[in-house]
């Protein structure tokens, strides 16, 4: 397998993945987003919370549910969530 | 898009990841009922009170003007821009054609545009198959169950539906700053949608029930109408009309819809060949929505539309 295909997840890599998801989204520069703000305050709708878990999942191989933006409402507390969820379920993308 | 899929519910990334094609959550469908309490259950309701005060206060002809305008800005948002442009790309336009008919297209309120151009796109792919979203022909044979089927594909299915992926469906509106922008500021244009109507009644009549008449006609009967013809592609379309080329699903043609609808009831031409700008197809069935095509065509505003060759129609004759 590819080492794309399988990415290690820390904290980190699913904060720097998520930011530049958004980054992309938001046509801004991923420096410029603080990680620690709350995704309503950075211009997050529905439709873009849903895009950037599903873009996570595909990513990451996790299944992840589309209101955990809202349980965690930052860059920061999302990474920590997945980070700490790759630990508890099978990823489908990893071999 | 990806073009290598493994079934309506996956696609796979040319470097071998797996993404889910749509998604289903109490989340979203908790967002669902609510657009649908909001923009189908509401505007039917405004529709009767506007009719019960035609009792009491005659229409007159501003407001229904108005009821007009509003509805022609809105289906051609829909048609044009929604539809043919943004969902099928049939042809090119100017930044501010594309931003103008975004806007007009939200104010109809079937939903922000990055969702119903990715439902619409799943939609085609998935046509009158499991994962199209409102398709009257899964419910069974027998009567009852092609009554539910048609209930649901009118209007029932809006409660609570897959939601597509819209990073694989629509992956150039989401790079789209303006497109993106539009579409999450969905909210806004339905309410300038209605906004708009009140106001323009209460300058021309200076009454409080002109106003109100032009909310109830330039908003709740326009979405009634609007909706219920656009409805109508999923549930009589996909049952009824003619047939008249080779097509893997079960869309038909209506022409006296298309009158309604700005040239949306060939539905069945549309099927058959996607990325036509045309819906029409030939001169002698009536399109609007294309007529408005040529003409800004002619201005200069669009260009690259894309028709169909004569010969490639008689290819697909059915």
């Amino acid at each position: 397998m590819s080492a794309s295909r399988s990415p290690v997840l820390t904290v980190d890599s699913v904060r720097q993945h998520s930011l530049l998801f958004l980054a992309k989204t938001l046509h801004t520069d991923p420096g410029k987003i603080d990680a620690d703000a709350d995704f309503d305050r950075l211009g997050l709708d529905s439709v873009m919370a849903v895009a950037l878990i599903l873009d996570l999942e595909e990513w990451s191989g996790l299944d992840l549910e589309p209101s955990l933006l809202f349980e965690y409402p930052t860059i920061n507390e999302l990474a920590r969530y997945v980070t700490a969820s790759a630990s508890e379920q099978p990823r489908a993308n990893v071999a | 898009m990806y073009l290598e899929s493994i079934d309506s519910r996956y696609y796979e990334t040319p470097d071998g990841r797996r993404g889910k094609k749509a998604i289903q959550s109490d989340f979203l469908r908790r967002i669902q009922i609510r657009h649908f309490l909001l923009f189908t259950v509401l505007p039917p309701i405004g529709t009767a009170v506007a009719i019960a005060l035609l009792f009491w206060y005659p229409l007159g002809w501003p407001v229904f003007a108005i009821f007009l305008i509003m509805w022609s800005i809105t289906s051609v948002g829909q048609t044009l821009g929604y539809h043919r442009l943004f969902a099928h790309a049939s042809f090119k336009a100017h930044p501010a054609v594309r931003a103008a008919l975004a806007i007009a297209g939200s104010m109809a309120g079937l939903g922000s545009l990055i969702s119903w151009t990715a439902m619409h796109r799943r939609h085609h792919e998935c046509s009158d198959k499991p994962g199209d979203m409102h398709s009257p022909n899964l419910h069974g044979e027998t009567r009852s169950a092609r009554l539910r089927g048609f209930v649901h594909a009118h209007f029932t299915w809006m409660m609570g539906h897959e939601y597509p992926n819209v990073n694989y469906y629509t992956p150039e509106l989401m790079s789209d700053y303006r497109l993106l922008w539009i579409s999450r500021h969905y909210m806004t244009w339905i309410v300038l949608g209605l906004v708009i109507p009140t106001a323009a009644a209460a300058l021309i009549t200076g009454t409080w029930i002109g106003a109100l008449n032009g909310f109830l006609w330039g908003g709740a009967v326009r979405m009634f109408v609007v909706s219920n013809a656009m409805w109508s592609l999923n549930s009589f379309l996909h049952i009824w009309g003619s047939k008249p080329y080779k097509c893997r699903d079960h869309s038909g043609n209506s022409g006296l819809l298309a009158l309604f609808s700005w040239g949306e009831g060939w539905h069945h031409n549309h099927h058959a060949f996607p990325h036509s700008a045309s819906f029409a197809l030939t001169w002698y069935r009536v399109d609007p929505g294309y007529y408005l095509i040529r003409l800004l065509q002619a201005l200069g505003l669009v260009w690259d539309v894309k028709t169909v060759p004569a010969q490639r129609l008689a290819e697909r004759a059915a």
